[in-house]
């Protein structure tokens, strides 16, 4: 990792003969909950400082990450994005600490899965923040309306997925026959063979934004697994195999869009903790639709499931879900007004948000809200249901 | 009768030269206007009712096509203020007027390329007093012209044209355009909403001769219907400078590069 800055640092040295901006911005996020203690179930800041460096052929970008978390207890200084990219007329090379979006889809992830993610406040953070840039190696070769990317992942991190607190998304309540068993957390070396890579080949054809898709890598979130003979409880990374694909086309003031994704085996966590593996799939299909000027709607039908199924798995076999996002925007796009619906088909339980973005300043964005969650206590949503908030965002570009 | 042979040449080709159909006037203006690429550099100011301003720099690259399918494509980048910085839009125009603009936004805030629909209902650009539909412009065969005759605006005389739009469901009802004869300018456009009001003026001043083309580089859009307006006043213009191809791909807009090619 160290030996990584230290090459990034001499490659952006290179780069700095050339012209450089610097630019950051600072951002709050406050939410505390409407029952009777207003506990706050979000308060953090954040300040990124941002150096982006270029010349003919190359480009620079670091990303100095400054945050203070009181609900995590977290004082963090990270190096979020450090890459150097290297561009000639019909390629590019890029290393570094990056982003990768592959995906099409708002407020879920079917495709867009080679950066693992920050879920510490579930799906209430912004996206940029959610998705955690990792060291990828990525090549681009463009021809006309196609290209072709391929990268490499040498860098193995795990998703943050709370797994207690206020935000916790699973627990595993484990048998007490397994009540002393030790938890150790396996985490894959970096070397050559925990390499992840991966494929996409977008094109344009047809009026339709196509891509393919194929990657295989170790998984971002852990699968436990039991070691009798020494009495272990393992969080495992299994290898999977993904092939996915999405689209986009417009018709008339309509735009289509979808994504898709099929794991070849996926490994899930069972009760017993004993081995259980099983093809996946994920899709969703949605559009975006201006009803009237300046107010747009856009739903989703999103549905994943286990296709050789055994009770065993922890998982649900089958996860349906409907998501709507209504925005309006006025005064010359200074106030937004906006309303999300997150909808589980299968436990009909649901997150719903209100929000009123507020650009009245050049370089100050001021987004006031609440959500309310709603279902059974085990259900995908309702395990947030006491997590009812009022929040307040605020975030000042400089 | 060479008096008169040198008197008809004169009466009847002058009469030739000068066009006398709204169409023609508008293919005067366009054959003017006509370049293989543009690279201009605006500041726009957005002034509210309030006469509360922000500004907001573009750079705007476009490639005319012309051959083929593809009319023109455009590419328009924010750089100016940071929250902004480095949204774009592309828009690739066909010419074959029953065919929607196929239209990519790019929101560097998601590092993601939204397709947006070709087709809008009149939505405004990122606050200013344009719509989609203005930025991506319109070519000769998506309008039937008329004209109206000449009007005088501050002392000069102006061609006043008529463009009633032939699509069936139009941003605009019909444009009221004037346009500087033998430059080959437009002036000033009215735009009328659906229930035939006039929504919003362009009015564009300080016309300069540009490597031998004639161009106004400020314009004025006045909402008269939101009581906003957009003042555009471009402060660098190239034209026929290579482009790439690959600046107005999606590739490009994904890749975030799309903040450097002004350099």
């Amino acid at each position: 990792m160290k030996k990584l800055i230290l090459i990034l640092i001499i490659a952006v040295n290179l780069v700095l003969p050339a012209e450089y901006t610097m630019s950051g911005v600072l951002k709050s996020f406050y939410a505390t909950e409407t029952g009777r203690d207003h506990e706050f179930l979000i308060e953090y800041n954040r300040f990124q400082l941002k150096t982006e460096a270029y010349s003919e052929n190359l480009h620079g970008l670091f990303v100095v990450d400054l945050l203070h978390d009181l609900i995590n207890h977290k004082e963090v200084i990270s190096l979020r994005e450090a890459w150097v990219e290297y561009f000639g007329s019909s390629f590019s090379i890029k290393l570094g600490r990056q982003h990768v979006v592959w995906g099409k889809v708002d407020g879920y992830f079917v495709n867009d899965i080679v950066n693992p993610l920050d879920l510490s406040y579930f799906l209430l953070q912004d996206f940029d923040d959610i998705r955690t840039p990792v060291n990828i190696l990525k090549g681009k070769i463009y021809k006309g309306n196609s290209s072709f990317e391929f990268i490499a992942i040498p860098e193995f991190k795990s998703s943050l997925i709370p797994t207690s607190g206020k935000w916790s998304i699973f627990s595993v309540q484990l048998p007490p026959m397994f009540q002393n068993f030790k938890i150790l957390d396996i985490v894959p070396e970096n070397n050559l063979n925990s390499v992840g890579v991966g494929g996409r080949f977008s094109a344009f054809l047809l009026g339709t934004d196509l891509s393919l898709i194929f990657l295989r890598k170790m998984e971002y979130t852990p699968v436990m697994r039991i070691n009798m003979a020494d009495s272990l409880i393992m969080k495992t990374y299994p290898w999977f195999t993904f092939y996915g694909l999405s689209f986009s086309r417009p018709l008339g003031t309509l735009v289509l869009r979808g994504e898709g994704g099929y794991y070849k085996q996926r490994y899930f966590t069972t009760v017993d903790l004993s081995p259980a593996k099983s093809p996946f799939y994920q899709f969703c299909i949605g559009f975006d639709y201006e009803l009237l000027t300046n107010f747009n709607i856009s739903m989703q039908y999103i549905e994943e499931g286990i296709t050789d199924y055994s009770p065993k798995i922890i998982q649900n076999e089958k996860r349906r879900i409907s998501t709507s996002f209504l925005n309006y925007k006025f005064a010359e796009e200074t106030i937004k007004p906006g309303v999300i619906l997150l909808y589980n088909l299968e436990d009909e339980s649901f997150m719903s948000g209100l929000n009123l973005e507020l650009d009245m300043v050049d370089n100050l964005n001021i987004v006031v809200g609440g959500f309310i969650f709603n279902g059974e206590r085990d259900s995908f949503f309702g395990k947030f249901d006491s997590n009812d908030n009022v929040f307040l965002k605020v975030k000042y570009y400089f | 009768m060479r008096v008169l042979r040198i008197f008809t040449i004169l009466v009847f080709g002058f009469a030739i030269a000068i066009p006398q159909t709204g169409r023609e006037i508008m293919e005067k203006v366009d054959k003017q206007n006509k370049y293989k690429t543009l690279k201009a550099k605006s500041m726009m100011i957005l002034i509210n009712k309030r006469g509360q301003k922000r500004e907001r720099t573009v750079v705007r690259f476009e490639k005319d096509y012309k051959q083929g399918e593809v009319d023109k494509k455009t590419l328009v980048v924010f750089k100016y203020p940071k929250d902004v910085r480095g949204t774009a839009l592309l828009i690739w125009s066909y010419n074959d007027p029953s065919k929607d603009d196929d239209r990519w936004l790019y929101l560097p805030a998601l590092k993601r390329v939204r397709r947006i629909a070709g087709k809008s209902k009149s939505e405004y650009f990122m606050g200013t007093d344009f719509s989609y539909d203005d930025l991506s412009g319109r070519s000769l065969d998506e309008d039937k012209f008329e004209l109206m005759g000449k009007e005088t605006i501050d002392g000069v005389e102006y061609f006043k044209i008529e463009a009633i739009p032939l699509e069936k469901e139009p941003t605009y009802s019909k444009r009221i355009v004037w346009v500087l004869p033998e430059k080959w300018v437009v002036k000033r456009v009215d735009y009328f909403d659906k229930n035939g009001n006039l929504l919003k003026r362009m009015l564009c001043d300080s016309l300069k001769n540009v490597n031998g083309r004639w161009v106004f580089t400020r314009l004025q859009m006045n909402n008269f219907q939101k009581k906003h307006k957009t003042v555009i006043e471009i402060t660098d213009i190239n034209y026929d400078k290579p482009l790439d191809d690959n600046v107005f791909t999606v590739s490009m807009l994904e890749s975030g590069r799309i903040i450097l090619l002004e350099k």
